[in-house]
């Protein structure tokens, strides 16, 4: 089943010059859809529009044309609330940079989610069987500050996964990681994708993104599929 | 585990930036101690002007030369005094056209009349002629005064039954007079005649510094004058004062002027503690906006990631303004209790010091002031996150993690 | 910045005014008054002021203490001595010795009510460097369990290794 669709997907900034305002395009007339159940990895060199594109994709950015179906509902017809509200049951997203809030500990970042959802959501004894899932239970009651960068990845991960949502976005999961913990980091959305959720990870590194079962290349707002070992493109990477 | 709850993760905010939580909870009780403060005195003085306009049923006085400000300083303050008039001069009030009642009464201080007391203010009344005390005195007592009894005013030690001690001779205590906010509080009256008697047969009584033209067996210390209706009070008090002022070496006081220079300095004193509450509240509205201005540029990031986990706009300010009222709600209750709390145990202290009648309000009162108050205390914080609020509408959550990146 | 124990800080300025105010701000009388017959009768609130004096340096010593103890379970200890004594501030003006019976004498007026707000205060500061003391040794046990179950668990996944 085709969980999300992107539909000549555009995106345009103003940049502000010396000599005045120009207009450039972040995403340009992007059109691709995802299966339930795939893992999809999409490169590109830094500017080339990647995040862009996945916080059109997880509806925290409003695109300048085109739109995206999730579960064949157009996502920019729903008011903040229901956004909002798909935001915290279906859609994850891994943020690049640390993402987590300062002033309460791990495992109540773990559990972040709760204050926005419904009171039949996740109960808290989730959060630590993440915590423990990706190795870090003894550090519950640390905050944020006093973790490492992998530490702090793997967390919000554990946060990402904790309403068991259909879709994970994870921009440069792996950016400032050194190869063990890349590996570790990787790994966990490997087991989280076997599970069932479905995932998508923007990376610059070619070593995360041979992680992707369907692989994308972005260069200057554009996207093209990229074939695997057999020279096929997957069906569901048509537009 | 309990569920996480938007309360748990405010509570943790405030708590991590105890410094700055302090400050501003500060700001709020500061509006809330000094407005409750303020109401509570204003209503005092505003239940004790009203009383003094009701108890004091007269609308002159007449004391001896100088001694205008002594009887104003015992009816309003009940510091005791001791002058003399000479009582022909009511007998001459009363064929002048005019004058509706005369009575008159006799101030004496007495001396500490037992261990641990102050001197009191012995008031002697005519019980033929009085208008002004004997009124009120009636709610508490129905009978004539026996030879050994007095009337106590409400701050008087003894309870109704116990003997009291003045001049070496003891009194029983026949009744206690309510709270009246004046000097009456502290003060004990008796029959006129008996009390000269008592005066007379004293200590005091051989070391008298009376004028010679005075009588010893008849002298008073005052004359009260209810004037007859739709008479001009300002014209009577001339007529009489030409005619008898020299005579009788007369001073005095309209009780209308009295009572109008004690409204005029409450409402002064009014007036000043709502425009200091005013310019207080004014102060904590625009830091608390100023500072929550910064906690939303601060927290940029923090916002963008919540926008991410699913926290639409209208959750973000719920957020923000739930972290506002509970920084207000602390500072008002903090600040409305200690002021309720000091004004019931300082009441008879603040009564004093003002200088000014004041009856403090009841227990009712105090909470129905306390609550008004508290409330707007309440309303502070979030009123002024509202510029803060509307900024935070405008956080682009992918601009904010941007910034990150 | 070393952090600064509020908790004791209060209470040294408690017990100070506790002590100061009978004698400063709100005078009592003077020991015993003579009365016309050559007898003396002794002033209630005199003693009380004395009474206060001593509870009020306990205060302060207990605070003065607590800026130097550090260890949560001592300073638990520490924290009881000013919530008796502040006990005692409020206890005594108005049941244990008392004032004066003239509501209009200073010692009602002033001294009774600042002892007893005072006091208060005083119990109350002690009652949060408790509660403080509690919410810490709470935590260290907390931490120290999951830092515990974490080498043990360690401690098993290196074992299952060397037999593997």
């Amino acid at each position: 089943m085709i969980l999300l669709r992107a539909v000549n997907l555009s995106k345009e900034f103003r940049r502000r010059h010396a000599q005045g305002h120009t207009s450039f395009s972040a995403v340009s007339k992007v059109n691709f859809s995802i299966a339930e159940g795939d893992m999809v990895t999409v490169t590109g060199r830094s500017g080339s529009g990647k995040t862009t594109l996945l916080t059109l994709l997880a509806g925290l950015a409003s695109p300048t044309s085109g739109t995206v179906l999730f579960k064949g509902e157009n996502m920019y017809v729903l008011s903040d609330r229901n956004l909002s509200s798909l935001r915290n049951k279906e859609i994850s997203f891994v943020p690049q940079g640390m993402g987590l809030l300062g002033n309460v500990t791990v495992l109540d970042n773990v559990r972040t989610p709760q204050l926005f959802a419904a009171e039949s959501g996740a109960d808290s004894g989730r959060a630590e069987f993440l915590l423990e899932a990706v190795g870090l239970r003894s550090l519950a009651l640390e905050y944020p500050q006093n973790l490492s960068g992998g530490e702090m990845r793997r967390v919000a991960i554990a946060r990402a996964l904790f309403n068991d949502p259909t879709l994970l976005i994870a921009d440069e999961p792996t950016s400032d990681l050194d190869p063990e913990n890349t590996r570790i980091v990787m790994e966990l959305l490997r087991k989280a994708n076997e599970q069932g959720t479905t995932i998508i990870v923007v990376t610059h590194e070619q070593d995360v993104a041979r992680y992707g079962s369907i692989r994308f290349f972005m260069d200057n707002g554009e996207l093209s599929p990229i074939a695997d070992i057999d020279g096929m493109v997957p069906p569901a990477q048509r537009g | 585990m309990t569920r996480l709850t938007q309360f748990d993760v405010i509570r943790r905010n405030l708590s991590r930036k105890p410094f700055r939580t302090g400050i501003l909870a500060a700001i709020v009780f500061l509006f809330s101690f000094t407005l409750y403060c303020g109401t509570v005195i204003s209503q005092g003085l505003g239940a004790g002007t009203r009383m003094m306009s009701e108890r004091l049923g007269a609308d002159v006085l007449f004391v001896p030369y100088g001694y205008d400000g002594k009887i104003q300083n015992s009816l309003l303050r009940g510091e005791p005094s001791s002058f003399y008039l000479d009582s022909r001069f009511a007998d001459d009030l009363r064929g002048e056209k005019g004058v509706d009642k005369v009575t008159s009464q006799l101030f004496i201080a007495t001396l500490r009349a037992a261990c641990c007391t102050l001197p009191v203010q012995l008031i002697g009344i005519d019980p033929r002629t009085d208008f002004v005390v004997r009124p009120w005195m009636a709610a508490v007592i129905d009978r004539p005064l026996g030879e050994s009894e007095v009337v106590v005013g409400h701050k008087i030690i003894g309870r109704v039954g116990e003997t009291i001690q003045l001049f070496n001779r003891e009194f029983i205590i026949a009744a206690r007079l309510d709270s009246t906010g004046m000097g009456f509080d502290t003060s004990v009256f008796m029959d006129l005649d008996r009390a000269r008697r008592l005066l007379l047969l004293s200590d005091l009584g051989p070391h008298l510094n009376l004028p010679d033209q005075l009588d010893r067996n008849t002298f008073v210390s005052s004359t009260l004058v209810k004037a007859s209706p739709l008479v001009d009070i300002k014209e009577l008090v001339n007529a009489l004062s030409q005619k008898y002022a020299v005579k009788y070496n007369l001073d005095f006081v309209v009780v209308a002027g009295m009572i109008s220079d004690i409204a005029s300095a409450l409402h002064m004193f009014s007036g000043f503690v709502y425009i200091f509450s005013g310019i207080v509240w004014a102060l904590a509205l625009v830091v608390i906006a100023l500072v929550f201005s910064a906690i939303v540029r601060e927290r940029r990031k923090e916002f963008g990631v919540l926008r991410v986990i699913g926290a639409s706009r209208a959750a973000l300010a719920q957020l923000v303004i739930t972290e506002a009222l509970l920084l207000s709600s602390a500072g008002a209750l903090l600040g409305t209790g200690t002021a309720g709390l000091i004004m019931r145990l300082f009441s008879a202290y603040i009564s004093v010091a003002l200088q000014l009648p004041s009856i403090s309000p009841g227990t009712a009162s105090l909470l129905f002031t306390g609550g008004g108050v508290f409330l707007l205390g309440l309303l502070t914080g979030p009123l002024a996150c509202l510029p803060a609020v509307r900024k935070l509408g405008r956080i682009d959550a992918y601009i904010a993690m941007r910034e990150e990146a | 910045m070393k952090k600064i124990s509020w908790g004791a800080f209060f209470l040294v300025v408690l017990g100070t005014a506790i002590a100061l105010a009978p004698y400063f701000l709100f005078p009592v009388c003077q020991a015993s008054v003579p009365t016309a017959s050559g007898g003396a009768v002794p002033m209630k609130c005199f003693w009380t002021a004395r009474a206060a004096l001593g509870d009020g340096g306990v205060i302060v010593f207990s605070g003065l203490l607590l800026f130097f103890v550090k260890a949560p379970g001592v300073r638990l200890g520490i924290a009881l001595a000013p919530l008796l004594a502040g006990a005692l501030v409020a206890a005594t003006p108005q049941w244990l010795i008392g004032v004066c019976p003239g509501e209009m004498m200073a010692c009602r007026m002033g001294t009774l009510p600042a002892l007893t707000l005072l006091g208060g205060g005083a119990v109350i500061t002690a009652v949060c460097v408790a509660a403080g003391a509690g919410k810490s040794m709470t935590n260290s046990a907390q931490s120290a369990s999951l830092q515990a179950e974490a080498r043990f668990r360690a401690g098993k996944d290196r074992g299952a290794g060397e037999r593997a």
